[in-house]
């Protein structure tokens, strides 16, 4: 059956109309997510609240007080093509072009792909990025983490910007989608990670989400706490290696088993963190 | 002939269709609109397997804009069809067999009146346990699919004594093989447009790898003449065997009989993934002996193949794979039992290799197993058994000698140790290790003994001075329609300029089989050097007239005859369709592709073979078992290159689709549904996928009377064992199934103590190790 396309003009338009439908609706940005839903034979929401038209909302991301603003409309494709991206959010731009094909990502939004929970939100994750949201008359600001916790209770909540910090240089930063093939490629695993350490090779922060794939995207803070602080030791290796495949939450599918997952994500963040702190 | 020496030969010519395609301007006939025409669609079953307990349309009847909804009750002639055996309902009466069968078919004015219809049509089922694994259904206790169970067919070949075979052998090696579901992905999904014409005739625009085979099988469907029911079927978007059986064809037919109207049908791809047929999965046991010097002396092989469904042609491809269960080597000990069983997982049919792959696989496994256990290299086993110029075939029967086994060996030894002495230790990093692997591999063509292998052709003059060629199989994407004036200019003399091909429509071609089996090209060559003497006869004596010179004075030539000795044109084509008024030279002829003049051989023995030889290279990321083929090489030995363009678009792209096959490509299923229901989940190698591919054209020194061998499909068949022996290579797992799943790959790692414990870089690790004490110890300090 053919959508229904409501076009609103403002945020508050936008909610209000989703209030009133609710369930059989949901907002529609660049809707790539949505089509492959409906072709895989799921069912999809019939209502679609198109974003085009909403004023005030740029269409590519814009440096303001070293933070990105990533707005709903604003496709993957424009990350990409960011000089201001490229120079100091390197990491964001290579996390982008995990995300479908080329023309894939001229469609696909950045907010989009937050909401569906795709391969972008492991990095954002990590990176400490915020958001914020139209939702019962005014704005919201959250972490992404936070969102993710509570998003099932504001599901008319409209998420109209992405916040995302500067890269930092002395941040070592690891993002790996592993899949299939080697593109265009639902996740098995999504993963991205973060490490900081002073001079004498003391752990300050690390970082570790998972993602991807149907996953719930989320932090490991068990493992991160297992380190911080730390100096790298063999056994604290092995630690890290077992804790982070105890920590993960995932799941078995047609194509790979739980352990698989686990098995990998361990290989993958522990391979960065010797390999970060050797060099 | 490397792709460099093959570019540079003046056959190289960009195809007809090539440019449009390039550009995706094709009108492919799934993309033709009629003024007024109907939307068609069907109804498939819900269940796997079920009884029908009922069926009411009287809903979907009453829906504004739907004018037809139609049940076996409308079927006309015979409610079944298959190429071979006549088993597949067009629509189910009681019972549905898998999730691809239809109970209805809708025409209606807009795709929302036909959504609608098809969700008001009731049925309701009674479902039955599903019989999803074929040794399970091979059971006495099993379901029974069919009145005649569910063993679809059975074909066994032995030679010799195994038993005394293992006695004598030093070393036995056995295993089981796992081959996929492979979709064919074919870029058009199934459809076309069928007008039903003033004079009460049918115009069926729909894509098929043989027009006629169609008609034929509509028409007894409809209960009607043939001759009623024209066919249009090219061009074709891909069909790699998967669009060789009818698949909507019967319900534009009989949608558009009942209605009086144009009605058009087009899958979506979820539709296309329900219904289409697949690559058989074949589970095939293994047992291989030698000598301590490599010599084979016993081969063991059971084959079972999940056939689906519905016979299509599973007998004709479980034939295929027990013909090449033993390859090119010559083994005196052989027993090979296969089965082709009955389950409701889809309809398994013909796809390109044609069981060969499958046996391949397993076959090429044997070896590279064999040659460990004897700590030989896997090149010079291969050596010990091959077969010589003029062996007999696999089934023992005579086929057309060739040296071709020995040419693509030397292809293999020469590669696989360039590309070795390339791998440096990588430094790029410790996590990823690269191996290098071969097979080869031996290949009929054509539809072997007893088959209708039929074939022929028409040449004529038109009425422009254009040398017509009509064949009636078909182009699928294969590049035969720029094969054609090719051979026409070597065969005729004539230029390429002045042939015109026309293929795909039964009211304009004659019968020439199907486009199957490699045969297309082959079968071109044959038919062509048949008319030749009467085509040359009937020209010279219109251009003598009109020369007013002997007839043997003359000969053709590129855009004319021309005189015998002084090569000077003397009559053009358009001058002789001038002369010839309406009576313009026309020669027809029909003929059979080459079989074993063996008779009392196997039915489907083939007599022409082709061989291909492979060497993969692929890199293992150690930390996940991700397995990039980083070169795939192939050297074909398939008579001479007709159009070399086209020979190294075949060797590529079914090399692509052998990559598929070993690593990514599987139309899960559990209990009779498909997991993987769309190109989403169900993947294809993209451009990322594609490695550094070489080819090398292997031409023979002396040309038979054979011509060339076709070579659609031998760039598929060895290329999944070749990069499961390099897989094997970087990580020493052997791979028993495909595609490789990178968890099993892990898991097998990791049982081999390959752990990234004993990957972190060896200096490295070291340099970290005391690295960390050293720190530790600074620290306690």
């Amino acid at each position: 059956m053919e959508p229904r396309v409501w076009l609103p003009t403002s945020l508050a338009e936008a909610w209000a109309c989703k209030r009133t439908l609710g369930d059989s609706a949901c907002y529609v940005a660049g809707s790539t997510w949505l089509q492959l839903r409906a072709a895989s034979g799921d069912t999809v929401p019939s209502e679609w609240i198109c974003v085009d038209e909403i004023a005030d909302e740029r269409d590519v991301p814009v440096e303001v007080d070293s933070t990105l603003h990533v707005g709903l409309r604003v496709t993957l494709a424009e990350v990409i093509r960011s000089s201001a991206v490229r120079r100091h959010w390197p990491h964001l731009h290579q996390v982008c072009r995990f995300v479908g094909a080329p023309a894939l990502r001229e469609q696909a939004t950045v907010v989009g792909n937050l909401v569906a929970q795709g391969d972008l939100v492991p990095y954002l994750l990590v990176s400490g990025a915020s958001l914020l949201s139209w939702n019962e008359g005014a704005i919201e600001e959250k972490s992404v983490s936070e969102w993710l916790t509570f998003r099932g209770a504001t599901s008319d909540a409209l998420v109209s910007r992405v916040k995302i910090p500067k890269e930092l240089e002395h941040v070592r930063f690891f993002m790996r989608k592993v899949g299939r093939r080697a593109g265009f490629q639902p996740a098995l695993v999504t993963i991205a990670a973060s490490l900081e350490n002073d001079d004498s090779g003391v752990i300050d922060d690390l970082r570790v989400a998972v993602g991807g794939g149907v996953h719930w995207p989320h932090r490991l803070p068990q493992v991160e706490a297992l380190v911080r602080g730390e100096r790298l030791r063999p056994s604290l290796l092995r630690e890290l290696h077992r804790m982070i495949q105890s920590e993960m939450r995932t799941y078995d599918d047609a194509f790979a088993t739980a352990e698989y997952r686990r098995v990998v994500v361990a290989n993958l963040v522990t391979a960065f963190v010797a390999s970060a702190l050797e060099g | 002939m490397d792709r460099d020496q093959l570019r540079s030969l003046p056959t190289w010519i960009p195809r007809p269709d090539g440019w449009e395609k390039a550009r995706g301007r094709m009108r492919y006939l799934t993309d033709l609109h009629h003024p007024g025409m109907l939307i068609g669609g069907v109804l498939r079953s819900d269940y796997p397997h079920a009884r029908i307990r009922h069926i009411d349309t009287s809903r979907a009847l009453q829906i504004p804009g739907v004018r037809a909804v139609l049940t076996w009750r409308d079927v006309p002639g015979l409610n079944r069809y298959g190429i071979v055996i006549q088993d597949q309902p067009v629509f189910c009466e009681d019972r549905v067999r898998y999730v691809g069968d239809v109970i209805a078919a809708v025409a209606a004015d807009s795709h929302s009146s036909l959504e609608q219809a098809l969700a008001a049509i009731q049925v309701v089922y009674e479902p039955l346990p599903v019989v999803s694994q074929p040794e399970e259904a091979l059971r006495r206790t099993s379901v029974k699919l069919h009145p005649t169970g569910n063993l679809l067919h059975r074909r066994t070949f032995s030679r010799g004594d195994v038993k005394q075979g293992f006695a004598a052998s030093a070393v036995v090696v056995e295993a089981v093989y796992e081959t996929p579901r492979q979709m064919h992905t074919y870029m058009e999904t199934e459809g076309g447009l069928c007008i039903p014409e003033p004079d009460g005739s049918l115009t069926l625009y729909a894509p098929t790898q043989h027009g006629y085979g169609d008609r034929a099988q509509l028409a007894r469907i409809l209960g009607w003449p043939e001759e009623r029911i024209r066919i249009v079927s090219s061009p074709i978007g891909g069909s790699f065997g998967g669009k060789d059986e009818l698949n909507v064809q019967p319900y534009l037919a009989l949608l558009a009989l009942s209605t009086g109207m144009p009605v058009k049908i087009h899958q979506s791809r979820a539709e296309s993934v329900r219904s289409g047929l697949k690559r058989h999965p074949m589970r095939i046991w293994m047992r291989t002996g030698a000598s301590r010097d490599g010599r084979i002396l016993a081969h063991d092989v059971r084959i079972v193949a999940d056939t689906g469904a519905y016979a299509t042609l599973g007998p004709a491809v479980l034939d295929f794979a027990v013909e090449h269960a033993t390859g090119p080597y010559v083994i005196d000990h052989v027993r090979v039992r296969g089965y082709s069983v009955h389950t409701n997982c889809g309809v398994a049919g013909e796809f390109r290799g044609f069981g060969g792959n499958q046996v391949t696989f397993a076959l090429e496994g044997q070896m590279d197993r064999l040659a460990d256990a004897l700590g030989m290299d896997p090149l010079e086993v291969r050596r010990r058994n091959f077969r010589a110029t003029s062996d007999r075939g696999p089934l023992g029967q005579t086929i057309a000698p060739t040296e071709g086994a020995d040419e693509v060996l030397a292809f293999v030894e020469r590669k696989r140790a360039e590309v070795q002495s390339r791998h440096a230790p990588s430094s790029a990093s410790a996590y990823h290790r690269r191996g290098v692997g071969i097979a080869v591999t031996m290949h009929g063509g054509g539809l072997g003994l007893r088959r209708p292998d039929h074939t022929g052709g028409r040449v004529r003059l038109t009425r422009h001075g254009k040398i017509e060629l009509a064949f009636g199989f078909e182009e699928c994407g294969q590049g035969v329609i720029a094969a054609i004036p090719l051979l026409a200019a070597e065969v005729l003399d004539c230029a390429v300029e002045d042939v015109e091909v026309v293929l795909g429509d039964t009211s304009r071609v004659p019968r020439s089989g199907s486009s199957t089996a490699s045969r297309a090209t082959g079968m071109v060559w044959h038919t062509l050097k048949r008319i030749r003497p009467d085509w040359e006869s009937k020209m010279l004596s219109i251009a003598a007239r009109v020369a007013e010179r002997r007839e043997s004075d003359l000969r053709l030539g590129p855009g004319g005859v021309h005189e015998r000795n002084a090569g000077r044109l003397v009559a053009s084509y358009s001058d002789i369709a001038a002369a010839a008024g309406d009576d313009l030279p026309e020669v027809e002829i029909a003929s059979h592709f080459p079989v074993t003049p063996d008779t009392w051989a196997q039915d489907g023995a083939h007599y022409l073979y082709s061989f291909a030889g492979v060497v993969a290279e692929v890199d293992v990321d150690l930390l996940t078992a991700e397995v990039r083929v980083t070169g795939l090489h192939q050297g074909v030995w398939a008579g001479r290159v007709v159009n070399p363009m086209g020979y190294v678009g075949q060797i590529e792209g079914g090399g692509v689709m052998g990559l598929g096959f070993a690593l990514m490509e599987d139309a899960l299923m559990e209990e009779g549904r498909y997991v993987t229901r769309n190109l989403d989940t169900y993947l294809i190698p993209t451009a990322l996928d594609v490695p550094e591919m070489e080819l090398d054209a292997i031409i023979p020194k002396m040309e038979d009377d054979h011509g060339p061998r076709g070579v659609g499909e031998i760039g598929t068949v060895a290329v999944a064992p070749a990069i499961a022996a390099a897989i094997h290579d970087a990580t020493g797992v052997w791979i028993t199934a495909l595609p490789v799943r990178q968890d099993v790959l892990l898991a097998e790692m990791a049982k081999r103590g390959e752990t990234l414990w004993r990957w972190m870089p060896s200096d490295a690790s070291k340099e970290w190790t005391s690295w960390g004490r050293e720190r530790i110890a600074s620290s306690s300090s």
